[in-house]
Formats: structure tokens, sequence, C-alpha cells
């Protein structure tokens, strides 16, 4: 028993004895082999924190032996000449010659000619660099015309890059009558070798589209401008086009690379996201449209979307952005430049964000200018189509680092000329910092070609950062091991008013996690990952100036260690509970091999493991997997087979049915494992944090007894038809797929227990295949797109009353989607014969605003006006890339009709959710609106990384509009669209509680307290693994209707480590259950596997105020997962690879609830069966005398 | 006055046909399934005028049942038959033959047996409205006092769950997922509480 906290009361009476769960109960030895170790220390020191950092705003000083400090600013923008003669209309940017300096090619408007300017600004003198206002003279030459030319008017859009993945740039031209479709497309390569001139040499050009794609599909070409953008859109390693036409009211098309590459590759293999080299000669094929409906009209002169999108990212969330203007734009000013957001690395929001701007676009360029690390933009104008004789000028905007980047408007006009047609951005004179510069050009008149120096200034950029390169594993490199949490010792000098944040990865691309005081006393920085499936550790430090940018902060060294668990399997979802047997995932590292358990409920045996089955006893030929087509939603056969299928192709961003193919033969292969010798991959990818969810024959709803009578009815025949509906697994896992796994419970030895009856792969994890197959072919297994979050299962009914189940399932840390199927009948009961789920639909919560989909969505049956709906509510979490406040993702919660997806409303939270979403009736007389039990959900609640908790009336439509919550909580939370938002509880506002703003994570507990009949929420805070050891922590349970504390436990700190409430609450209508851990300690080279507690209190007794305790067991390990309660046990998984009961199970073998009629009896409380036919059981009786 | 021993066997016998014809009769009377039984026969001791008394009860009990059956379907709650912490409880007059003297046309026994009852409906303990009257979980307490011929008195207390009809259903998971349902609110009224000191610990990978 713990005594020295004061703030909890422990019941004596009430507290059973402790059960010591470190002493293992079945007798098991404790497996030395999941100890956590500790690496020996990496250190940076002198010129290794040059050489082994990437840089950005930040760059390494060697004097007084070495330092990182923030970069001189840049953005001193200086005009000079380009030097050349030429009537250049179009141009590209690219080093044709490879000499490490940026050539371009120019192409006339007026006149035909097709040049290549090799860059030789090498021969005119380096300036006084230090000199802000000297500038290197350029010099571009002639070298080769691809086309001689002849006087003819056209517009001809250009594009270069390296199309065939030789490392040599091409140049792509269309050529098209003014305003008209182009008739002509031609694609030069590079021929891979310079003249003995060291000028490069082309290709005769060839017409370079695949089938039905043609010239003309190109699209109207209404005026001139950067409207051709080149990336790998679709992330198959090979560069593909984006060009804005005036189809469609103005439209950007993708036209995605068709070649096939070279198997194997060449080596050396470019290391990602570099294109790989192509087989033959690339053509491309419109595939996609980007944006569409611009507002722009169609076939209408100047107005062409000119555009960025290449490496746009404001901020960086690795889902590109798009920018976009025209030469005439809009009615309305706010239309004349606008971003886009990026929903996925393919997509954009189909909302977007004005930029102030006075003038018609035909240049976008965006780099960062001011070498801040932060994107800033260019845009040049237009003479003639913006108030005739208002242009030829280049605006400049500083990005100013939060999610309106340029809502601060132009901060330089940087020329004015009489009109801009061209402008590209270059590094034309390889100065010292790097710095973009640009060239603008009315390309009608000669001598108008000016390059804009862009030279560095006295002051340092206001923030940067520095990446370490990976820690090297040397002996742990063919170690099977996963590394959970890292330490440093950076050697900083703030030096004035400056300040240094530090961050931790464990995997590629980084999971950035910020680095918080151990707690130890030693002043070193701790990380604990929240997907420990990465071994590629590194750090990095955000810096920013101080004393008005006067000073800089200095890093002179750093060490660093990382923690990590050589071992067979880790444990981070949860166990659940049917019928006598206890489901649970695990995932191997390094590999990512998915392993699946069914074992008994008294916990002594396991029946059957998936993976295996999947690998040794089911012929892919027997596998169904299923997606459902990205913009149809229709259902697809994921197949070989059905790869000639377009809309597959369309939904996996495949550029053909070949490619289509390899994808899905790799996503159903094996492939999971570290592929020693004499050990086969598998094909069942890592679990992750999914929790399975069981699909069984449907009980009653436990709206039934409130639904009218033809409803019931319609219930009661739904249960009929689907009691002898075959019990289903579902999970997610790395492989991408939704398993549903078989499972007998009453025939225990039948083989086709732990086989898989069919997959399910939501369409935004299939749009994510391609580029993680391209990857992993080419370098190394990548699997960033899957499933990862646990499966949410509803009996719910349509307008008609037609009752179906569906299930929801968020992306988790593979992405920021959520799915619903269907799956009623995914298995013919009377031929076992698979006939699959139904895809319903796919949303992304909070579009361009998502971060990862952690939360676990609700489903709720609400009534809107007078009729029954059932809303699946639903948000994502925190992204990798925006770890602390103030948050720009994951903040956005919205509600979905749960059949057809459509959004009825949505809610802001102040920092990132963090918690599942838990809805509830409630009949409180202090709740507004007199709510009443009636079958209807009358609040949703849910919180944020920052402690606050928020409540909100789910019974609305407001066709997506926010769902302001007036009433439902006092604490002001955040402001949309000038709305007030307000939060119901805060750790740091709500009288008594902790005073600083922590995490609220996991399930929030919500039940009536018998002792004053209102509703309560149970939740504890500090329950992120990136959250600090050294912060105080604390359980409350909260009244619902107001906010109000009505009992708290303090977490203990024993040696300044805190207790942390990983939001693992199971309620009953006596017991409140929650885990307390303490995390393990990182890289201090003794073994800790952290320790947690399950702590029970009643649920309706206090006393002094307080919890009244009624047991508490320690578990050997840390736990990190959902607490599961199940006929009279409660289950959790711990870190260090146990699966630990709590309690007495009613059924401790398979089947044994079905043997004594209790299974799937949503009434049952072990003492019998309840049914239809009879609407009272008499639990007991007495004779009183 | 003492009854000879051949007498007591005779009216033994009859009290246990009493008993048994009781409780075949619940099902029919409350249309109700009698599952596990936790009390026992004790009553089969009893002299036949306590038999009488018991059967009396056990008819009242029925008849409780029966009466909050037909006043669910009629809409109305548990709630709406109990009261806080169950003080001055109500002896509903619409249960049949409630409080009916043996000469009341409304006692359904036969005059001979001299047999009537009392019954009160009570809130179950465990409910987390029995504080404000209400009913959460759709349990509810019989209690039935009978009386017999000669002051006989007998009171049994019958342990029932409305299945689907109540005020508030109890809140118990039907698919196993985690947050125990599709509410994600973590609760699960149908989990008994949790015997501590049983624990199992197991690594599925070993």
């Amino acid at each position: 028993m713990r005594t020295h906290q004061p703030n909890r009361r422990v019941a004596p009476a009430a507290l059973a004895a402790a059960a010591l769960l470190a002493a293992p109960v079945t007798g098991r030895a404790q497996s030395l082999e999941t100890c956590p170790e500790t690496s020996p220390s990496a250190s940076w020191v002198g010129a290794t924190l040059d050489s082994d950092t990437t840089k950005d705003g930040v760059v390494y000083d060697g004097s007084g032996g070495g330092k990182l400090k923030l970069q001189t600013a840049g953005g001193v923008f200086t005009s000079t000449s380009l030097g050349i003669a030429d009537l250049t209309v179009y141009a590209a940017t690219a080093d044709f010659d490879r000499d490490g300096w940026m050539d371009f090619v120019g192409i006339g408007e007026g006149n035909s000619f097709v040049r290549i300017y090799r860059n030789r600004t090498f021969d005119n003198p380096a300036p006084d660099w230090t000199n802000p206002s000297a500038v290197r003279t350029p010099k571009f030459v002639n070298v080769r015309s691809l086309v001689t030319g002849t006087n003819s008017q056209k517009y001809r859009p250009v594009a270069a890059g390296d199309f065939n993945g030789d490392g040599w740039p091409d140049v792509f031209r269309a050529e098209a009558n003014p305003g008209e479709r182009p008739t002509v497309a031609t694609l030069w390569l590079n021929q891979a070798s310079n003249d003995g001139s060291g000028n490069p040499r082309f290709n005769s050009g060839y017409t370079p589209w695949a089938s039905p794609t043609t010239t003309a599909t190109v699209g109207y070409q209404t005026w001139s401008g950067t409207n051709v953008a080149v990336l790998d859109y679709n992330g198959d390693r090979k560069l593909d086009m984006l060009i804005g036409s005036n189809e469609n009211n103005g439209e950007i098309r993708v036209f995605t690379n068709q070649c096939t590459l070279m198997s194997p590759q060449p080596t050396p293999v470019p290391a990602a996201p570099a294109p790989l080299r192509c087989s033959n000669n690339p053509t491309f094929k419109h595939t996609a449209t980007l944006i569409t409906n611009l507002g722009y009209g169609t076939g209408s002169s100047g107005k062409l979307p000119v555009f960025s999108y290449t490496d746009i990212d404001f901020p960086a969330d690795g889902k590109r952005d798009l920018i976009v203007g025209s030469p005439i734009c809009c009615s309305s000013s706010s239309q004349r430049l606008r971003i886009y957001k990026g929903i996925t690395a393919t997509t954009v929001s189909s909302s977007y964000q004005s930029v102030s701007f006075a003038g018609g676009a035909t240049g976008i360029l965006a780099a960062d200018f001011s070498l801040d690390g932060r994107l800033d933009l260019i845009v040049t104008t237009d003479n003639w189509n913006y108030n005739d004789g208002d242009g030829g000028k280049a605006f400049y905007y500083v990005n100013d680092g939060d999610s309106a980047p340029f809502s601060g408007g132009v901060t330089q006009q940087l020329t004015d000329i009489l009109d801009y047609d061209v402008s590209f951005i270059f590094n034309y004179d390889n100065d010292p910092a790097n710095t973009p510069d640009v060239m603008v050009a009315d390309g009608n008149h000669t001598s108008s070609f000016y390059v804009l120096a862009n030279r560095v200034v006295n002051q340092f950029v206001e923030c940067g950062e520095a990446a370490s390169g990976v820690i090297p594993l040397n002996d742990l490199e063919s170690s099977e091991m996963v590394v959970t949490a890292a330490r440093i010792d950076p050697q900083v000098a703030l030096n004035g008013t400056g300040s240094v944040t530090f961050y931790l990865s464990n995997e590629e691309p980084p999971n950035w996690v910020q680095a918080t005081d151990c707690g130890d006393g030693t002043g070193d920085l701790c990380a604990t990952f929240p997907k420990s499936s990465g071994r590629d550790v590194r750090w990095k430090a955000y810096m920013c100036s101080g004393n008005n940018k006067t000073t800089s902060p200095t890093i002179t060294g750093m060490t660093a260690r990382f923690q990590y668990t050589e071992t067979t399997e880790h444990y981070r979802g949860g166990t659940t509970v049917n019928d006598g047997i206890a489901y649970l995932g695990a995932f191997r590292q390094p590999g990512d091999r998915g392993r699946f358990y069914a074992i008994n409920a008294g916990l002594s045996q396991t029946y059957w493991e998936a993976a295996n089955k999947l690998d040794e006893s089911t012929n892919d030929s027997e596998r169904r997997l299923y997606t459902a087509h990205r913009d149809t939603g229709e259902r697809l056969d994921f197949s070989v087979s059905n790869a000639s299928d377009v809309g597959l192709q369309a939904t996996l961003g495949a550029a053909n049915a070949a490619e289509a193919a390899d994808v899905v033969e790799w996503v159903r292969s094996a492939r999971f494992g570290v592929g020693n010798d004499g050990i086969a991959l598998s094909k069942l990818g890592a679990i992750e944090t999914s929790t399975p969810a069981i699909l069984t024959p449907p009980g009653l709803p436990t709206w039934y007894l409130f639904a009218p009578g033809a409803q019931r009815a319609k219930v009661d025949q739904f249960i009929a038809n689907n009691a002898s509906r075959p019990t289903l697994v579902l999970f997610g896992s790395k492989d991408g797929i939704v398993h549903a796994l078989r499972s007998r419970a009453t025939d225990i030895s039948n083989s086709s227990n732990g086989k898989e009856a069919w997959g399910y792969i939501p369409p935004h994890v299939a749009g994510g295949f391609l580029a993680d197959y391209s990857t992993s072919i080419a370098t190394e297994m990548v699997n960033s797109a899957y499933p990862d979050g646990s499966v949410t299962l509803a009996d719910v009914h349509d307008a008609d009353g037609e009752m179906m189940t569906i299930a929801l399932i968020a992306a988790g840390n593979g992405g920021d989607s959520i799915a619903a199927f269907d799956v009623t009948r995914t298995i013919d009961p009377s031929t076992n014969n698979v006939l699959g789920p139904t895809p319903l639909w796919t949303a992304i919560p909070g579009g361009a605003a998502a971060g990862r989909a952690f939360s676990k969505p609700a489903v709720a049956r609400v009534e809107i006006d007078n009729a029954t709906r059932f809303i699946a509510i639903a948000g994502t979490g925190m992204s990798f890339t925006d770890t602390t406040p103030p948050f720009e993702y994951g903040r956005i919660v919205e509600a979905y009709d749960a059949i057809t997806g459509d959004v009825l409303w949505k809610f802001q939270t102040r920092c990132a959710l963090t918690s599942d979403i838990a809805v509830f009736e409630t009949r409180d007389e202090l709740e507004p609106g007199n709510p009443t039990i009636d079958g209807y959900m009358d609040r949703a609640v849910f919180a944020d990384a920052c402690g606050y908790v928020y409540k909100v009336d789910p019974a609305r439509d407001l066709g997506g509009g926010w769902n302001v919550n007036d009433g439902l909580g006092s604490i002001e939370a955040d402001v949309v669209d000038g709305q007030q938002l307000y939060a119901l509880f805060s750790t740091l506002d709500t009288d008594e509680a902790l005073g600083v703003e922590s995490p609220i994570a996991g399930t929030l507990g919500a039940q009536i307290d018998g002792d004053t009949s209102r509703l309560v929420l149970f939740f504890g805070t500090g329950g992120l693994e990136s959250h600090s050891v050294a912060e105080q922590n604390a359980f409350y349970a909260v009244y619902a209707d107001t906010g109000e504390i009505r009992a708290q436990m303090a977490g203990a700190c024993p040696g300044g480590r805190c207790e942390k409430f990983y939001g693992g609450v199971v309620v009953t209508r006596e017991q409140v259950m929650f885990t307390r851990t303490v995390d393990p300690r990182i890289g201090t080279g003794t073994c800790d596997r952290g320790t947690s507690v399950i702590q029970a209190v009643q649920l309706s007794t206090l006393e002094d105020g307080q919890f009244a305790v009624d047991f508490e067991v320690n578990a050997a390990a840390a736990t990190m997962s959902a607490l599961y309660g199940d006929a009279g046990a409660v289950y959790f998984s711990t870190l260090g690879g146990d699966v630990v009961r709590v309690g007495s199970p009613r059924a401790t073998e398979a089947g044994g609830d079905s043997a004594t009629g209790s299974a799937n009896d949503p009434l049952e409380e072990g003492e019998g069966t309840g049914s239809l036919d009879s609407p009272m059981s008499l639990l007991g009786w007495r004779q009183v005398y | 006055m003492r009854r000879n021993a051949r007498e007591q066997a005779h009216e033994r016998g009859n009290a246990m046909l009493l008993v048994l014809l009781a409780m075949s009769g619940l099902a029919a009377l409350g249309g109700m399934s009698a599952l596990a039984v936790r009390g026992g026969l004790d009553a089969a001791g009893h002299d036949r005028f306590k038999a009488i008394a018991l059967y009396a009860a056990e008819s009242g009990a029925a008849a409780a049942v029966d009466f909050v059956r037909k006043e669910q379907a009629a809409g109305r709650t548990l709630s709406d038959l109990v009261e806080p912490y169950n003080y001055d409880p109500q002896p509903p007059t619409g249960i049949a033959g409630n409080g009916a003297l043996p000469d009341d046309d409304d006692n359904p026994f036969s005059t001979d047996l001299q047999a009537w009852y009392e019954v009160v409906i009570l809130n179950n303990a465990t409910d987390t409205g029995l504080a404000a009257g209400d009913d959460t979980d759709a349990r509810f307490v019989v209690r039935a006092t009978g009386h017999g011929p000669n002051g006989a008195v007998a009171m049994v207390e019958w342990d029932v769950r409305a299945n689907f009809t109540g005020s508030t259903m109890a809140h118990c998971p039907s698919y196993g997922q985690r947050g125990l349902a599709e509410d994600g609110a973590g609760r699960n009224d149908c989990l008994t509480t949790i015997d501590s000191t049983a624990t199992a610990t197991y690594t599925p990978g070993e």
C-alpha cells in the first residue's frame, strides 16, 4: 500500500492484498532477453557537428573548436542583368551538364527556338561575399539548340527533369497556338554525356504520350507563366508532370510517367526520393487532376493556372500544398492568390487560404529565400491583364511560420518594370550560403532579363534547425531489437535570449519527439518514442536567435544514447476477450513482422497464432482481399488479376496495369522479417497499436427498448437473420490490411481457426502503397501506409430502419484517414463462402489539418430533426511533425453520418486530440437542454494534448459547420471563424486541478455515480510517451455536467519520476479501474522495464472527498495499452511482453460461455441467459422469514 | 397444542406441494425465466400455516412481477415504482390482490386458506440510482409478505431483472473492442466486482 501521496485515500478494509505479478504466477522464468538495454554513447563534437548533420538555417562555424549556430539571414536581393539577348518567354532550370552550376533551357514565344543556356558564371570572379550589395556577374552561354527556331507565335510551356532516371536532366516542351490546346509535344532525353567542350547533348526528340493521352490532353494554353511542375507525384520514383490549363474552369492535370523501371537497378541505387532508372523511354499519361474548377472560365485568354506545387509544404507536414494564381484572376481579390493545403501526398483540400496580392500572377516561386528554414514566396506579375500597365512587379513574402504563412502580406516589392513573362529559381552563383536566387524577365523585350541575386545580411535568421545523422548501430546492426527511447546531453550556450529545443526520432522518415528533462537530476534530455518500431535514432536541434536577431545560440557538442530491447515480440495494442478467448497482436523488430494470438482467458495456453497460418496454410489464391475505389467507393478486388481495372489503378495511383499488378503482388507477398538465411519472410505485418475487435452474432443494442415497436421488430429480425454469423476477429496491421480472422470458440481445434477469412484495405491506405513499394524495391523496406487503429463495431440502421453492422478503423501510426465498411454478412454461414465487406466511406478528419489518426472513433445513435440518425465521431491526433504547442494539426473532430459519411459538424480543440471519442446519455439536472435517458446519445467528450476536455452536443446536423458548444463548458479554449469554443475541464484552469497543461489520453470513462446520480467522467493525465516523466500527473473524476472535480488521485513521483495515466479505464457499476505507469528509465544502463499498478477505486463511495481504494495490483513492467474488462476479469498487456489478467474469468477456456449459454449476451452477468422470450429474469430469491 | 406426527407429515407434504406450485407459476405470471436460484427451499420444513403464508408471499411476488411487466408495457418505468433509498416504498395497488384480505373480493385465494399478501417494490441496493430513487440498471427487488391462518407470516424477496424494458438499460458491451463498446466510454455494467487476488500472466511469444 502506498501512503506517501497526500491526495490518495486508501480504504484499508477494502484494499485487497496487492498481488505482485513480478513474481511469475504461471511459473514462467523472467526472460532476461526482454530487459531494456542502453547503447554506447555516440558523440558529435568539432567537425562531426558539420559532417554528420543536415542544416537548415543553421551553419557550422569551425572556430573555437567548432560549433553550430544560426545562419545569417538572407533575402537581400540585388538586381543584375542576366546577360542574354534572346527573347525567351519560357524557361526551366536544371544542371544539364552536371557540373554543379545550374543551367536553364529557354524557349521563345514569337520564335520556336529551344536553347540550352549553360551557366558559366564561374568564369567571372567571386565577389566579396561579406558585402551584401556585391554580386557575381552572371554568365549564361547558349551551347545547344534543340530547335533552331523560326518565327511563329505560339505558347510553349517547358519543363526540365530527369524523366528517365539516368541522372541527367531532360527537356519537355509543348507547343500551342495562343489560347488553344497544344498540337506538338516533344521530349528530348539527355545523352548522359557532355561533348568535348563540356556542353550537354540531347537525343532527338519524340512525342512522349501513352494512350489514350494525346498532346491535346495538355489542355488550353491561354497565356504564359509557371504552369508546369516536375515532381514524383505518386511516389513511384519516376518524375511526373503537372500542367496547368484553362480546361474546366481552370485545372491542373497530372501526367504520370509510364516508363518501366529497370530491374535490377544499376548500382549504386540512389537514395529516395531520387528517381530510379527507366528501362525504356518515358511516356506520360493523364491519370489524375490535382485541382479543377478554379473559377477561371474555360478557354479564356490570360486565365491560365500559374502555380507552385513541387516541394511546397506550409508548414512541413509531408503533404504538399498548392499555391496558385493566374495572369487574370479574379472578381474577388481573395481569389487572386490561393494556398490549397495538402490532404494527402497527392491531393489538396477543396478549401483555400487567401494571400493578399494585387496583380496577375505569371510566376509563383517558393524557396527559403530568407534562410530561416521556411519556404518564402516571390510572385511576379503580368502587365496586361490586371489594371493594364500595373505589372512587372516582383513581390516578396516572408513566411511567418504559422499555419497562415503569408498573412502578413508582402514583405518587400523587389522590382518594378513593364511586364514579367517568365521567372525561375536557381542558385546561379553558388555563393557560400547557397542562397536561392531568382531570374525574372520580360521575355518579349531584350535587356529585360534580370537576376535577383540573394545575399545575406548582418543578422541571424529568426530560427533554424540542425539534425544529426543516424546513430550507428554497430554490433546491434544484425540484432533483433527495438528502440524505445533515447537520451541526449547537449553542450549549449544560449548567448542572450536565444533558445534551443531538442527532439529525438527513432525512424525514417523522422517522427520527432521533443526531448524533456530526464527527471534524474543529470540535466540530460530524454524522449520516449510513441512508435517503437524504428531504430534509426537521431537528434534535432531547433535554434532561435535572440536579442532582436543579433545573437545566436550555439551547440558545441552532443552525446546521445538510446534504449533498446532485444526481444522477440512487443505489445502495444490491447487485449480483447470473448467467449473464453483472449486475442492480441504483437510485432517483432526489426523487420516489422506481425504476430496475432488467441490464448485462453485463463492465460495458460495459446490456441493459435495467425501469422504462421497465413504463411504456412493459406495459399495466395485463397486470400480474399478488397479495397474501395478512391472516388466512387466501389469495392474492388485487390488482386493481380484485377490490376487492369482502371479504378484499382486510380486508387493505387499506378501509372498502368503492370505497375498496379506489381504493387498488388508486393502487398500480398511475404515481405516482413529480417530476411536472414533460413528464416522465411512472413505476410502478416507488425500489429503496433491496433486492439482487436470481435465480430459475433449481434445482440440487442442498448437503445432497443427505447425504439419504436416497428424498429424493435427489425432488430429482432436482424438478430435472427445473423444468429449464425461466424465470429471474426478484426485488426489492422502494417501490411496495409484490416484482417478478418475466423475464430470458432466452440470448436477450438478446428483448423480454420486463425485463418484469414478476408482482408480490407482502406482506400487512403491503398493510395500510399505505390510510394512504399517503389522505395522498398529500390532500397529498403518501407511501410508508411497502413491501418493501425482499433476497429469500432456497431449495429446501426438506415433511414428505413434496415439494420447493419458497420466497422470503422482509423489509420493510427499509418496515416490520417478513417474508413467505414459494412460487415453485416461477410461470410455465408450456410456455405462458409466469403462474401466480403462492403465499403461505405472514407474521410480524413480535419482534411489538410489532420494529424495521425490515433483516436478511436465512436458511434452514437442520435435524434436530429425528429429523425433517428447514427453518426460516427472521429478525429486524428498528433502529427509526427507537430508535437509541441501551438499545434497546427490533429485538432479537428468531425461527425459523419455513420452510413453515408456525410459530414454533420466539426469542432476544433486547442491542442492536438489525444483521447478516444466517448459518447453518453445523461439526465443530469445541471446539463443544459434537459436531456433524458431515451436511447439517444446526448453528449460527446474528448480531450487534447494540453489537458482540455471538451463536451459537445452530437445530435446536430450543421452541414459540416462548427459545432459551437456554448453552455457546455466555461473555459475559453479556441475561436473559430469568430465563434468561441469552450472546454469543460482543463488541467490548467479548473479549480484544484494540476495548474499546468498535461495531456489526457486514451479512454474517457463515463458512468453514473451512485451517490449523486450524476454522470461522471474518469480520466488521467500525462498519458503520452513523449510527456516528461518529471511532471506531476493526476487521475480525475469530473462531473460531466459542470466540469467540477468530484475526486482526484495524484500520481506518485518517486525519485522525481512521475506516474502517468495512459488512459486505460474500465468502469463498472461498482468500480473504476485504471493504470498508473512509471515509464522505464532511459539510457541508464540498468535493466528497467518500468512499472504499472492496476488501480481500482469505488465508483460511488468517497472517503473524505477522495477516492476510496478497492485494490492495487502491481505489474512487472510498464503498460501503455488499453484495459479490457470481460466476465469477471480485466486484461492488459505490458511492454515486457506479458498479458496480465486480474480477476476470475467466468470462462477460462474457449467456448466456456457458449457452453453455459452466456456468450454474446449483453446483459449477462454470469447467472444465466436472457432472451427476447423472457422479459423478466429471476436473478435470485430468498425467504426472509 | 402439539400436533401429532402424522398430521405434521401430511402438512409438510402439502407445504412442499404449495412451494412447487408457487415456483411453477412464476413464469406464467411474470413471463419470467427462473435462472440460477440462490435461495433455498427452507420452507419445506415449516408447518402448514407457515407454508400457506409462504405460498401467499410467493404468489404476491409473482403478481408483482406481472404488474411490473404490464406497467412497462404501458410505458411506465421502473423509476416510477421505486423511492429514494427505498424509504417508504410503494405498495402498488395495481398488483393483483395486493393487501386484499381473505374476505375481500380482490383476494385471489380461496377463503378456506385464509391467505393474503402485501407487496412492495424496491430498488436493488447496487443501483447507482438508489439515492435518487431512479432505476438505472433495470433491476428491482420484490418484497412480498404472505399471511396464512393463525397469524402465520412469511416474507420473500425476489431479485428480478427486467430484461428489455425499464428506464436505463444496463450498459453491457456487445462486440468486444477497445473502449469496451462503440460509445468508447470504457463502461461495462455487467462486469462483476473484480477479485484482485486472482491474477495471472502469460507470454504468448514464448
